[in-house]
């Protein structure tokens, strides 16, 4: 199943379309992951080195591969597709293109045993979710037949978009399709064309007692589910559910202590429920229900997961504070959307956990504020690197990105760096009697300083590139109002610069 | 001072008289890219640079090696510029009680590095011993040491302590040990001050070591490249060292690019609070300075003649016993004149231990049956001829043995033996045997960058995508036109504006020619008279037992070391195979079994006759092809003509456009006229153009002037060519004002230079070739007479020469051979001819994926049992083959004389158990493989194809051709028809590709060669052509064309200018592996 860009050339049809390639990279390689069918017709297949399709098909665009976007997206499709059965399963059978290393869930099994008379027969129902399908932008091959094994042949290898088979003409409408519609194993469907059999129908001529001395039973396993002489069963997809609660109100409510006493109810309830599931909200929503169906809602971020009733409550009650109650509200609903595992930890001990532990409680308390009140891109860390230039050492990124900082690889002292990194670098005035020599004097921020002490030169090339190099001279000086500041004198153009303090 | 980015060295003469006055600071503390992915300059550019800014001497320190001295001296010895020979021994912190737990928690601690350099030939022996044993106790490219290993071997060695990036206390703990040791002021710590983050802090502990002590302090630099623009090429190297990226590579890129060569007056600025420090380095300096290269001198081997006997007479001895052999009748008179000439020279030269060293080679490798010949400049002599080290009969060919061995230049003679490929490991283990494992070991061969490695590896480090960098390597039409096609780039998926790339290029070309690492030269040996490990450092290869020295071959040229090439060559093994079947065929034929090397008889004009039809595929060196184009157009009749057919298709002679001057000479197209008697003498033979490097070099000294000294200069100029472009200008200028003042036209002086100059590109001595057409015509005579047994050898020989199994089997067929498929019951492993009828029967080492160990039981259980009627009976009476042999084996059609073909064949193996049934074992179940389904013939030949590489059932082309025939596409061999399809008529061919080549004398032609069921069609494509149609000309394993036919005499090209891709579902058998591209 392939999806198209949503409306793509419905609503800008003079564009010409373009290939597009998923490319994934293993090992420092970039592979071919998944390409769609104009880059197919260039030559582009699965598992081709990316560079190779890019000469095939200049033109490409290459998309990285995203392994955890198919999961959540599939499910999606099997709760949608609930509509036409409440059978539905992700189909697990391994796909040939995943090449090994790109591997994703990409079908459906749907059991519509008894349902094709409510759509007026079984052709009927495979056209209607494939138009049903074509609306959300996808394009799919959908075979249904009485076994899962042979939908599946069909589906995958069959001639036609949409193919229905029942079981008289079974045997007949598998008879051409290769041997891998068998759902077999590569190395097995190798093994078999070593003799010649490519096709399902040489299997058929052959006694089952010498197929089954030569390649064991799974390949007559196989065959029979495909022909139904064995039953094979759909285990229904469930939908893992959203952990949510809500009060309602008799009618709308006005006060705000009100809400807010319902709130920190459901929050509690909330918590126990994560605590039962051993899981930590990441994401949560309250949706405040009005009568006007102007509902407010506002979603929380957290920067760990988070299952205590105190820290949640501590988030959620100033977002609350300031949603806007309007003429009332109706309901409250509080959802986690999104919940991580967390490691278990008893309630009561709390005290006697080191002190470290809870230091960072606090600080991720602090950071869970922070980000709920400017957003969580507002909010930047120092992530420090191992590197000689100062710009680098001093890089701050988002919190919410942050991983673990990466601890340096040279074991080596702390390079001495000030506390305080300008940026950027404030100009200063500056007199040395030799170019690698300290200055005597610093003029900068209006102020006119002796230099009463110095360290120095520390020479760093910042940029090393063929078009773009730099020197710096740095000196560590103290000034004589006792500051100690961190010049630098760019060798280029003889100009000085105060990069940092020691605070 | 940082000197800002200067272009590289200045010109040699510039930089020798606009040098400083010289300053007192010698730099101690250098590495070159012999410290791979360290040091980021040649030695050369080092000591240049150091010339040119003026240092009293410079060192050169590489990391546990000595392997970039001799470069160094050689370019030292240049410039009047002394050099200090050291090295920087990194060593592995010593084991103590007290720090055993941390140095077992952190097993990379940083290694403790000590400068040392000796004093005197005892010192550097001391060296060379210290690093032989650190190198011998552990694996290939590693060295091992430790403190103790560096106190043994002190003696007669200056040293310096080099403190690490961040003073330890291990680090005092070791220089209290050494303190000690090198009581006598032989011991200094070194200083450096490169305006690192730690420098004040370092100054000062290592300021406190030094008073504490009693140890001097010297200045150094850490030298890492001449320049401080190397630094961008220096991270590079940092990160490919690290397996890193540049942009995560941290502190472990330095934080400056202090570390070049500084000026005298530099250094004394930066250290003008102890000028003692620098004024040490001048006073180490000159005390190492006692020591020069100079000094190490070679010895021969003495076991080489037994006591009482000097080598020369023992010399004499055995050259008369073989002259006696070689000619039963009695030695012509002339051989006599030259056997005395050349004992005259060999005993005033002293080079009889030289010759004797080889006779025992060759004579060993006689006693054991192994096949040899020798080749080279000293091998041509009439000695060698009667010492059977030659096959070539001294009055067949004209050459003086003074044309290579100069009274003049006192260097080694230089003679190649060339052994049987696949038995020249016993000749090697003979040699470690005889002279012990301490007296002999291979040469170095330095393996450098090159376009694809420098690419690949910088790509890497520039954190490029690795199919990105495959990709840019593997298609780097690019590079030799220098500039990049943005539109070629695009087309790979690249971007051409990034800055990145253009960096990429950059440092790519920067690095290219640098070492890499060492790797044992492909056969050249040295050995000693005492133990090697005195001399130069011997390391260890990845074959247990084998070790190499640390110098290549140009560096043992310049130190006058001996050296014999021990090549493998596939065609001796072909030959005496073929040799040795011819001779089981003439035993079953009941005549006597004795053809020899030497008895082929000489001259046989079915010979020549069949090489002037160019039909040449298998034949030595003749068989590519160009020289298949060349063959029919000089039309060889003897000896001599397949001597120059050897050497004329070459880049030298093509660059240098003697090819056709030569052609219409030849043919009396143009008249041969000499400009006087000298230059007659020296070119008559090749009918006045020099076709052979001794003939560039007699030339020059014939007609400009050169002493033997300077035309040998010329010589190594010319081979050097690539590396060191400016040295040839001098030379042309010598050339022309010699060449003019003798009289001689400036046209004509500059036409010789020119020719000269295409030698540089790869000439061919005449030596080799005459060594090299005996072959030709030996194995040309195999195939001329027997094909079947030339077939089969080469086939046993594989992989060898230019073509694959399959065009060697249809070549084979098109002569008449029957060939008979692989079956298990009656090929051996190696392809055997069948008598009585001579046919040719494959072996099952033909077979993909076969086992030869279980292939063999298989062949023993045949032997002993008679033929198997079945592979369960097979399977029953041979133990310990699997499953999968017997399957390989099917796959290649191999059970037909049981009555199986491949599928049933395979049908019947998937059903083998180890564990046989008792009970059913006697009765089987009636054969079930009936309802397989057939194959189509087609399949079968692709079938073949996956398992062999060929088929003998048909061309897979044929099942093409209803289809071909309906677009006009005609047969390849219609194109022989000159009525039919004259020169310039325009035709479609078909074919499978075979060859794809770019040589680098076709200014971008592409030359193609593809084969249908008929034959052969050469293919030529311009430049233009290839971009339009690349995807097919370039990826497409079977090819429909478009082209133009060119005829000249009876060779056919076609000249393409349209291509297409035959179908896909052609490229399913791995067909598409099968040509050889581009090498």
């Amino acid at each position: 199943m392939s999806r198209r860009r949503p409306g793509k050339n419905a609503r800008s049809p003079a564009r010409p379309r373009l290939p597009i390639i998923i490319a994934a990279e293993v090992n420092r390689r970039q592979y071919v992951a998944r390409c769609c069918p104009l880059a197919a017709a260039a030559g582009v297949s699965p598992a081709m080195d990316i560079s190779q399709a890019a000469a095939l098909c200049p033109q490409a665009q290459v998309h990285p591969w995203q392994p955890d976007i198919y999961q959540p997206a599939i499910e999606k499709l099997a709760q949608w597709a609930g509509r036409f059965s409440p059978r539905v399963m992700i189909d697990p059978t391994p796909h040939e293109i995943d090449a090994g290393f790109a591997p994703a869930p990409h079908g459906l099994l749907i059991d519509a045993s008894g349902m094709e008379h409510l759509h007026g027969g079984c052709r009927v129902l495979l056209v209607r979710i494939q138009q049903a399908l074509a609306a959300l932008g996808f394009t799919a091959r959908l075979a249904a037949a009485s076994t899962i094994g042979s939908a599946w042949a069909l589906a995958h290898y069959g001639a036609k978009p949409i193919a229905y088979t029942d079981a008289a003409q079974l045997l007949q409408a598998l008879a051409h399709l290769p041997i891998a519609a068998l759902r077999l194993p590569r190395a097995m469907c190798e093994s078999l064309s070593t003799v010649g059999i490519v096709q399902i129908q040489h299997l058929t001529c052959i006694p089952r007692i010498s197929l089954l001395e030569r390649f064991g039973p799974h390949l007559l396993q196989r065959m029979d589910q495909s022909y139904g002489r064995v039953h094979e069963d759909i285990a229904p997809f469930t939908i893992r559910p959203v952990l949510s609660v809500s009060q309602l109100f008799d009618g709308p409510v006005t006060q705000l202590e009100v809400i807010l006493n319902a709130a920190r109810q459901l929050v509690h309830q909330l918590s126990s429920q994560l605590m039962d599931r051993q899981r930590g909200a990441e994401t949560l929503e309250v949706r405040l229900a009005r009568p006007d169906h102007q509902d407010n809602i506002k979603k929380i971020s957290l920067v760990r997961p988070v299952c205590q009733p105190d820290r949640i409550w501590d988030i959620l009650r100033p977002s609350l504070e300031r949603m806007h109650l309007g003429s009332g509200v109706e309901a409250i609903v509080l959802k986690a959307l999104r919940t991580a595992p967390v490691k278990p930890r008893q309630a009561e001990m709390d005290h006697v956990l080191p002190a470290t532990d809870a230091a960072a409680d606090d600080l991720l308390q602090l950071l869970d504020r922070l980000i709920n009140h400017w957003g969580p891109r507002c909010l930047l860390m120092p992530d420090p690197q191992a590197s000689h230039i100062p710009e680098c050492t001093g890089r701050k990124s988002p919190v919410m990105n942050q991983g673990d900082s990466p601890a340096s690889e040279v074991n080596w002292p702390p390079l001495d760096r000030p506390s305080i990194l300008l940026d950027p670098p404030e100009p200063a005035q500056c007199v040395a009697l030799q170019p690698d020599h300290p200055p005597h004097r610093l003029g900068w921020r209006g102020g006119n300083y002796a230099v009463i002490s110095q360290a120095g030169p520390e020479r760093i090339v910042p940029y090393r590139t063929l078009t773009h190099r730099q020197t710096r001279d740095y000196f560590k000086l103290q000034l004589e109002d006792g500051r100690w500041v961190w010049v630098y004198h760019a060798r280029e153009d003889g100009r000085w610069f105060v990069h940092g303090l020691w605070g | 001072m940082p000197e800002l980015p200067e272009p590289r060295c200045k010109p040699l003469m510039e930089s020798i008289s606009s040098r400083p006055p010289p300053g007192p600071y010698a730099e101690l503390q250098v590495v070159s890219n012999f410290s791979f992915l360290r040091g980021a300059s040649h030695p050369e550019e080092l000591i240049h640079r150091a010339a040119e800014a003026g240092l009293h001497a410079l060192a050169i320190t590489d990391i546990n090696t000595l392997a970039g001295v001799v470069r160094a001296f050689c370019a030292a010895k240049e410039l009047h510029m002394p050099l200090v020979v050291g090295c920087c021994l990194h060593m592995q912190m010593p084991p103590s009680p007290a720090r055993h737990h941390a140095q077992v928690a952190n097993a990379a601690s940083p290694p403790i590095s000590v400068l040392v350099y000796p004093m005197s030939l005892a010192g550097y022996a001391n060296v060379c011993q210290l690093l032989t044993c650190g190198k011998r106790r552990t694996t290939k490219g590693k060295c091992l040491l430790t403190i103790d290993d560096l106190l043994q071997f002190s003696s007669q060695l200056l040293a310096i302590a080099v403190p690490p990036p961040v003073p330890t206390d291990a680090f005092a703990e070791v220089l209290a040990r050494l303190r000690p040791a090198f009581d006598d002021d032989r011991l200094s710590l070194a200083l450096s001050r490169t305006c690192g983050p730690y420098d004040a802090w370092r100054d000062r502990v290592i300021g406190q070591w030094s008073r504490e002590m009693r140890i001097p302090m010297v200045a150094v630099n850490d030298v890492h490249y001449h320049l401080p623009h190397r630094q961008a090429l220096q991270d590079v190297l940092t990160c490919i060292r690290l397996g890193t990226v540049r942009s995560q590579g941290g502190l472990h890129l330095a934080a400056n690019a202090e570390r070049h060569i500084k000026t005298p007056a530099e250094m004394q600025r930066l250290f003008a609070d102890m000028p003692q420090a620098v004024h040490r380095s001048v006073e180490i300096a000159n005390r190492a300075l006692a020591f020069s290269l100079d000094q190490i001198k070679y010895q021969y081997p003495s076991e080489l003649c037994p006591p009482g006997k000097t080598m020369m007479n023992h010399l004499v001895n055995l050259t008369w016993q073989g002259a006696r052999q070689r000619y039963p009748q009695g030695v012509p008179q002339d051989v006599v004149l030259r056997l005395t000439h050349e004992f005259e020279l060999i005993h005033d030269l002293n080079y009889a231990a030289y010759f004797l060293t080889v006779e025992d080679i060759v004579r060993f490798a006689r006693s054991k049956g192994i096949l040899c010949q020798g080749r080279g400049a000293a091998a041509n002599s009439a000695v060698c001829y009667c010492l059977g080290i030659t096959a070539v009969d001294p009055t067949r060919i004209d050459l003086l043995v003074e044309r290579f061995i100069s009274r003049q230049r006192n260097e080694p003679p230089d003679i190649d033996i060339d052994f049987e490929h696949q038995r020249r490991q016993e000749v090697i283990d003979y040699l470690y045997r005889k002279y012990g494992v301490d007296r002999v070991a291979l040469t170095a061969e330095v393996i450098t960058y090159r376009r694809r490695s420098a690419l690949r590896d910088v790509g890497k480090a520039l954190g490029f995508s690795l199919d990105a960098v495959d990709q840019l390597s593997g298609a780097a039409d690019w590079w030799e036109k220098g500039v990049i096609d943005p539109r070629q780039l695009r087309e790979l998926g690249l971007n051409p504006a990034d800055p990145t790339m253009q960096e990429l290029i950059a440092l790519a070309k920067e690095i290219q020619g640098f070492p890499r690492h060492l790797s044992q030269h492909v056969g050249g040996f040295i050995i000693t008279a005492g133990p090697l490990h005195h001399c130069v450092p011997v390391e260890n290869t990845a074959m247990p037992g084998r070790t190499i020295i640390e110098w290549d071959k140009d560096d043992i040229d310049a130190m006058g070391i001996l050296k014999v090439d021990i090549l493998a060559l596939g065609m001796l093994s072909a030959i005496r195979r073929a040799i040795d079947l011819v001779n089981q065929g003439r035993i079953a034929d009941g005549k006597d079994g004795t053809l020899q090397l030497h008895t082929i008889p000489p001259e046989d004009p079915a010979v020549y006759d069949m090489l002037c039809r160019a039909d040449s595929i298998g034949v030595f060196q003749v068989e590519s092809r160009a020289q298949m184009t060349m063959l029919p157009r000089l039309k060889p009749r003897c000896y001599y003509d397949l001597v120059i057919e050897v050497a004329i298709v070459r880049p030298g002679p093509i660059v240098g456009d003697m090819v056709h001057p030569y052609l219409r000479r030849r043919n009396g197209e143009e008249p041969v006229n000499y400009p006087d008697e000298k230059i007659r003498k020296v070119l008559e033979r090749t009918l006045g153009v020099p076709l052979f490097q001794e003939q560039a070099m007699a030339l020059v000294m014939a007609a400009a002037g050169f002493t033997p000294d300077e035309a040998d200069q010329l010589r190594r100029a010319m081979a050097a060519w690539k590396r060191k472009g400016h040295l040839m200008e001098k030379f042309e200028k010598k050339i022309t004002v010699g060449m003019t003042a003798r009289g001689y036209s400036p046209s004509y002086a500059q036409a010789v230079f020119n020719q000269i100059r295409g030698f540089g590109e790869y000439g061919f001595p005449e030596s080799h070739a005459a060594s090299f057409a005996l072959l030709v015509y030996v194995s040309a005579w195999l195939k001329c007479h027997h094909p079947a047994a030339f077939c089969a050898a080469l086939l046993n020989s594989q992989p060898m020469g230019f073509y694959h199994p399959a065009q060697l089997l249809r070549d084979a067929a098109a002569h008449g051979v029957s060939i008979q498929p692989v079956d298990i019951n009656k090929s051996q492993w190696e392809s055997t001819i069948e008598y009585p009828h001579g046919a040719l029967r494959l072996g099952m080492s033909m077979v993909h994926g076969a086992s030869r160990a279980e292939c063999e039981k298989i062949i023993d259980s045949v032997r002993r049992h008679g033929p198997f009627s079945s592979p369960a009976a097979l399977w029953r009476m041979t133990p310990g083959i699997r499953r999968a042999t017997l399957q390989s084996l099917a796959s290649a059609d191999a059970f037909n004389s049981m009555g199986l073909d491949r599928q049933a064949a395979i049908w019947a193996i998937k059903n083998l158990r180890d564990v046989p049934m008792p009970l059913f074992a006697d009765h089987p179940r009636p054969s079930d493989h009936s309802f397989l389904p057939p194959l189509s013939a087609d399949q079968l030949v692709l079938h073949d194809y996956a398992a062999t590489g060929f088929s003998l059932k048909a061309h897979p082309m044929s099942f093409f051709r209803s289809q071909l025939d309906q677009r006009g596409v005609i047969p390849n061999a219609d194109i022989q028809n000159q009525v039919q399809f004259p020169h310039g008529s325009r035709v479609a061919l078909a074919g499978l590709v075979l060859v794809r080549q770019r040589p680098a004398t076709a200014k971008g032609i592409i030359f193609m060669t593809i084969e249908d069921e008929t034959g052969v069609a050469n293919l030529v494509i311009k430049p233009p052509i290839y971009e339009k149609f690349r995807r097919a000309l370039r990826f497409a394993s079977a090819l429909v064309i478009k082209g133009k036919v060119e005829r000249r005499d009876v060779v056919v090209h076609i000249l393409v200018y349209k291509a297409w891709s035959l179908p896909k579902l052609f490229m399913h058998a791995q067909i598409n592996s099968q040509s050889r591209d581009f090498h």
